[in-house]
């Protein structure tokens, strides 16, 4: 089983949303990590064979899903990043019309959306209507028929929105045991869900992989290049305007224990602290803004922008 | 969790180590042989979910009948009352154009619903995807017109002959469902269904509307104008619903706002 990613671009006129970008996935946990605007969406649309790509193709066990059509959705699973329902319809209902939808025997069908409502934590939800559902709960429904066909590929964007922490311990619990026999492709820009369940973390970047490898390997990235330090709580404001900060914690004593991502040591009596990936988002994207406004490369004329990094 | 599907799984796979030693032994110009794709072909085939029309209708039924069919049942009705009752064959024709656009704005909540209710993404994704499953509405929805004209054509009086019947009810019905179905394509689908339903609204008022307007539209010379209305807004809807189709399965093409590259 593989899923293969041959330079997937996508170009909205002149601006590149996805650009080049080539992996090789096989069974197991891809986290795909990026700020918003990054590409992420976009790419798992592509894999999902739901957006053409304006050029390169998904391969599945060396087919391009295109061709394939409805021999790759049959074994693909799917939760986007903002899901609609019908307002009539009760939790039960929408498994079971997802269910048809798949393919999955209809004898079959009650049987398993039960099952999968009680995994995600929605038992005894069954006959309520979707509409009065909370946003967390929602998402659990979407994660629960996202597997209903038991699907060989499983694209997850953004699945923890709106969950809980007790939730998102839940939720990596139930990926991790997916995705055994799986490739699962869960996009995120929360680190920890993905930290600790991922083989592999794909990072990207207006559009961009800019970094791949096993969370362990990638860390090192950043090996010597954070910080911890004990300053005072104006101090610790100060800095957080011209460095990147990872955390403050404020004191009562009026200090701050900050955690500092920086080339050199960011004030006297610094000291070294071992790097996570919380810390290597912070470096990649260090200079992304804060609003959400999408945004890709816009290609240069009469040729291909280069930078970028190739699986 | 319980498995489904995996009978079959081990040949299957003994065939895509198969190939995969291929790619990884050989440049992929030559490409795989033949008679080994096909036997992955055929392997794959016998484990796919076998779907066919009845699911993908059955699925899509409970989204569209409940709409269509009480309203079909209340044009056969009101063309039934106005023949016991006695009215004039402008007021029996004026009912059933009424009838007509109103059951295109039932079949369009039903075709529309998807896009409105931000369920097209996640049914693109499926083994019966978002164009199948618009086609099965648009289907079940035609379906339920048809009998509804046939039972009107039936239920009016014997003075009034069924083509004329079919063109009253069939116009109206065909310029709302093709004018409603051009309106949800090109506005967000958040208003997709609003846009669709005050098509059909209009239709169906300027139906009821016109008669007070210029009574002579429903008088016996111009059947023939509306036979041919009927023609025209079929062409149109024709080419509205191959245009639907074609949307459905092309949910995240351009022209796309660039907010979706994201």
């Amino acid at each position: 089983m593989e899923l293969t990613l041959d330079r997937l671009t996508r170009e909205y006129g002149p601006k590149i949303a996805v650009d080049r970008v080539s992996a090789r996935l096989t069974p197991g946990v891809y986290g795909l990590l990026g700020a918003n605007g990054a590409g992420k969406t976009t790419l798992m649309r592509m894999v999902c064979g739901i957006l053409r790509p304006t050029s390169g193709e998904v391969r599945y066990d060396g087919r391009p899903v295109a061709q394939m059509g409805d021999a790759y959705r049959a074994l693909l699973g799917y939760l986007p990043q903002d899901f609609g329902y019908y307002p009539e319809f009760t939790a039960l209902d929408f498994m079971e019309y997802m269910a048809a939808l798949k393919g999955v025997d209809r004898r079959l069908a009650r049987e398993r959306s039960l099952a999968l409502l009680e995994e995600v934590g929605l038992a005894g939800e069954e006959r309520r209507r979707v509409r009065t559902f909370s946003g967390g709960m929602r998402q659990r429904l979407g994660i629960a028929q996202a597997v209903l066909n038991e699907p060989e590929v499983l694209v997850l964007d953004e699945p923890t929105a709106g969950l809980d922490p007790k939730e998102r311990v839940r939720f990596r619990n139930l990926i991790a045991s997916l995705a055994k026999d799986r490739i699962v492709l869960l996009s995120t820009h929360i680190v920890s869900d993905v930290e600790y369940i991922a083989d592999k973390i794909v990072m990207m970047r207006a559009g961009q992989v800019v970094l791949e490898g096993a969370p362990g390997e990638i860390v090192s990235a950043v090996e010597g290049r954070v910080w911890e330090a004990r300053v005072s709580a104006a101090e610790a404001d100060a800095l957080s305007t011209r460095l990147t900060v990872g955390n403050v914690h404020y004191l009562e004593s009026g200090e701050a224990l900050v955690r500092i991502v920086a080339e050199e040591p960011p004030v006297a009596g610094a000291r070294r602290a071992e790097p996570t990936l919380e810390d290597l988002y912070l470096h990649v994207f260090a200079d992304e803004r804060d609003d959400d406004a999408p945004r890709g490369r816009v290609r240069a004329r009469g040729r291909h922008a280069k930078g970028g990094h190739h699986a | 969790m319980r498995a489904l599907g995996r009978r079959g799984r081990g040949t299957e796979r003994e065939l895509e180590e198969r190939l995969r030693e291929h790619y990884r032994a050989f440049a992929p110009e030559g490409g795989p042989p033949e008679e080994l794709l096909a036997a992955v072909d055929r392997a794959a085939a016998s484990r796919r979910p076998q779907v066919g029309w009845p699911t993908l209708l059955a699925s899509q039924a409970r989204l569209v009948l409940p709409r269509c069919v009480p309203v079909a049942a209340l044009g056969i009705a009101l063309v039934a009352l106005l023949e016991l009752a006695g009215a004039s064959r402008a007021e029996t024709l004026v009912a059933a154009s009424a009838a007509g656009a109103l059951q295109a704005l039932a079949a369009l909540s039903g075709v529309v619903s998807g896009r409105a209710h931000g369920m097209t993404e996640l049914e693109a994704a499926c083994l019966l995807n978002a164009r199948s499953v618009a086609c099965a509405r648009l289907l079940l929805s035609g379906c339920v017109c048809a009998v509804t004209l046939a039972l009107c054509a039936a239920a009016s009086p014997p003075t009034l002959p069924a083509w004329v019947m079919a063109a009253r009810l069939g116009a109206p019905y065909l310029i709302a469902c093709a004018g409603g179905l051009a309106a949800a394509r090109r506005a967000a689908s958040a208003d997709s269904l609003v846009a669709a339903l005050v098509w059909a609204g209009v239709t169906c008022a300027a139906s009821a509307l016109v008669y007070s307007v210029t009574p002579a539209v429903y008088a016996r010379a111009s059947d023939g104008l509306w036979a041919g209305a009927a023609v025209a807004a079929l062409l149109w809807c024709a080419r509205e619903v191959a245009l639907w189709l074609r949307a459905a399965s092309l949910s995240f093409e351009p022209a796309a706002p660039l907010a979706d590259a994201s």
